[in-house]
């Protein structure tokens, strides 16, 4: 099953491959200079990128916001002219998470050697600047670790409501309980609880021992812990849905793990949804951790608040819809 | 003035499907009494006391613990805040000590009046262990602990469902007397059981119960004088040819494997015996003459018997 899906993923990825050009060696007529325009002809020939010339002087991050570019190119003003002194250099810069960044750089640099070959001179003289996008040093680790809190808080929740309802149950505690005064209510909210204090304590180990370990540039804000708080809700509501399936004690891992993998692997965690396959991507719309993922790198990777803040609602409803739906299949007494 | 009546069933019955567990019974009992509901696994004894603790609903009949309704909802609250409860195999949190398990279940009854959890620790005679994780206790201590937390809410009328199923007999003497301590302190216990002898030892009244129908009720010493007829003469581990010969000469006899029992009509039925006895070469030393007991009461109304395990044969 997993080689299948990374098969899929593989198989399917690319949204292409657009470069972002940007020329700004232009000569007073207007028009570019000859070597930059060799340069880029060169780079179009080579049929690996899909060249998506952008006017001089636009803003660049604009161009990453807006149009999600993941790659860009510039080649800087008076580049001809440092050329021909004996030393220039082309600005590239692009998301390090992505899988194609490396064959990126390894395409643009044997373009470049080969204009440098050219020029017939001993020494290099264009040479490459590169520089990383996404809040500045995005890394797949950076990507990752949110993940890992999501795929924390998720497993601690779908497994332990699974495994607290299945054990208890069947080792006769629930049957005691269900003699004395406390209704069902005041049971599953007291697990839902248990959880959620489980889920938060999980989730900043991971981001602690994460900073620690590979100096994860994250910043956890208010919206992280909304996010957290409201999967922390959902993954042991929709634990309870799967526990009034189980029968025994042994089951119960497995139908845990029968919830957790697909979605673990369906929603984002370790590669970005856009680098999926169409289906694959409708299929995440309807998984709580595809929102704790995004809403995860949104508050602290990414800071964007407002969307953040868009993902925890979308997770407080999934907790809503999970818990209410949760307790009124959970039996308790044989009336309720 | 008569003794309160605490518990009543009236006609109850409880159905699964087409399978009838409990078939139209009807009884009372007693305040500050112990009532040993009696009988073999699957006659409908547990789901007689899980009508009566409201964790299920009967299918038909009335049934009132307290004076209240066991199927009105809001009359089900106040019966669980004043009885207590020992579930058929009790369990209760391993990782929690014995201390911490009663203080949890003392909680649970809010501001009703509550029993601290060291004088229950003292009446169920666990001082020494009150600190140790439960599931690191034997069986029978466990069941001890049940009690206890079946007394923490200081109920009036306590259900113990099967308290020494499974233990040995010194853990299920060390419960008895845990029980009748409670007969002591004034309290009405409900007691299921499938023991004979701890129907016996126990309870004021008997009620014998097999397929889902009361077979007998009162209290055992009357029980045995009306069915448990005549002693009888056990001859333990017995040849072939001797359960051969008697069952020859007399029809009233009952062989389990291990020994014979022969109900006695008077005095020559000792001497016949002895007489096969000389003649099959049975050593005599290992003849009793028995009282009768519930056993035989149970094995004259139902032509069968209860087996250790709570089965019948």
């Amino acid at each position: 099953m997993l080689m299948v899906l990374f098969g899929g993923i593989f198989s399917f990825s690319g949204d292409g491959f657009d470069l972002y050009v940007q020329n700004n060696d232009i000569m007073e007529n207007g028009l570019a200079t000859p070597l930059s325009e060799s340069l880029i002809r060169t780079l179009n020939s080579t049929q690996a990128f899909d060249v998506k010339m952008i006017p001089p002087n636009q803003d660049m991050e604009s161009l990453i916001h807006d149009k999600n570019a993941a790659r860009i190119l510039m080649v800087p003003k008076g580049f001809q002219s440092d050329t021909e002194m004996g030393s220039s250099i082309v600005l590239l810069r692009y998301d390090q998470s992505q899988a194609s960044s490396s064959s990126l750089v390894g395409i643009v640099k044997s373009v470049l050697d080969g204009l440098n070959a050219d020029i017939a001179g001993i020494e290099p003289i264009v040479s490459l600047q590169e520089e990383n996008m996404v809040s500045n040093s995005l890394r797949f680790i950076d990507f990752f670790m949110p993940g890992v809190v999501g795929i924390s808080i998720m497993t601690t929740g779908v497994f332990g409501a699974i495994t607290t309802n299945t054990k208890y149950r069947t080792n006769g505690v629930l049957r005691k309980l269900a003699t004395t005064p406390l209704g069902k209510l005041e049971w599953l909210s007291g697990m839902v609880f248990y959880q959620l204090i489980l889920s938060i304590l999980g989730a900043m180990l991971v981001i602690t021992v994460g900073t620690i370990l590979f100096g994860i540039a994250i910043r956890p804000t208010i919206l992280t812990l909304l996010i957290l708080l409201s999967g922390g809700l959902a993954f042991p509501g929709f634990g309870m849905i799967v526990a009034r399936l189980v029968k025994n004690e042994e089951s119960a891992d497995a139908a845990g793990n029968a919830v957790t993998f697909p979605m673990m692997f369906l929603s984002g965690t370790f590669f970005p949804l856009d680098a999926m396959p169409e289906i694959v991507q409708i299929v995440a719309r309807f998984m709580p951790l595809t929102y704790v993922n995004e809403g995860l790198r949104n508050s602290m990777l990414l800071g964007k608040p407002e969307a953040a803040f868009g993902n925890a609602i979308i997770v407080l409803l999934f907790a809503f819809v999970a818990i209410v739906v949760g307790s009124l299949i959970t039996s308790w007494r044989d009336e309720d | 003035m008569p003794a309160a009546t605490v518990v009543e069933v009236q006609n109850l019955v409880k159905r699964y499907g087409d399978v009838v567990a409990v078939d139209n019974i009807s009884l009372k009992v007693k305040k500050g009494k112990i009532l040993s509901f009696l009988g073999p696994n699957g006659a409908g004894k547990t789901t007689t006391v899980e009508i009566l603790e409201c964790l299920r609903s009967p299918s038909s009949g009335i049934a009132t613990v307290l004076g209240l309704d066991v199927s009105n909802s809001s009359d089900q609250q106040k019966i669980r805040q004043r009885i207590g409860v020992l579930p058929q195999s009790f369990n209760t949190f391993g990782l929690l000590t014995v201390k911490e398990n009663i203080e949890y279940f003392i909680s649970m009854f809010g501001f009703r009046k509550q029993t601290d959890a060291d004088s229950l620790i003292r009446l169920v005679d666990l001082e020494d262990k009150k600190d140790a994780h439960y599931r690191t206790l034997s069986g029978g201590l466990k069941q001890r602990v049940g009690i206890a937390i079946a007394l923490v809410n200081d109920p009036e009328v306590i259900f113990l469902d099967e308290p020494t199923s499974g233990l040995d007999p010194k853990a299920r003497r060390g419960v008895w007397s845990v029980i009748n301590g409670l007969r002591d302190s004034g309290k009405t216990v409900f007691l299921t059981t499938h023991y004979m002898e701890e129907a016996e030892a126990l309870a004021d009244s008997v009620i014998i119960i097999n397929n889902g129908k009361i077979v007998a009720e009162g209290p055992s010493s009357e029980l045995i004088v009306i069915h448990g007829g005549a002693r009888s003469i056990v001859l333990k581990e017995p040849g072939d040819s001797i359960v051969k010969a008697i069952r020859a000469w007399n029809s009233n006899t009952w062989f389990d494997g291990n020994s014979i029992k022969i109900t006695m009509n008077d005095g020559s039925d000792v001497a016949k015996i002895v007489d096969l006895a000389q003649e099959y070469e049975f050593d005599l030393s290992n003849m009793d003459i028995t009282k009768p007991n519930l056993e035989d009461v149970f094995l004259r109304l139902t032509g069968r018997t209860i087996t250790e395990d709570g089965g019948t044969r």
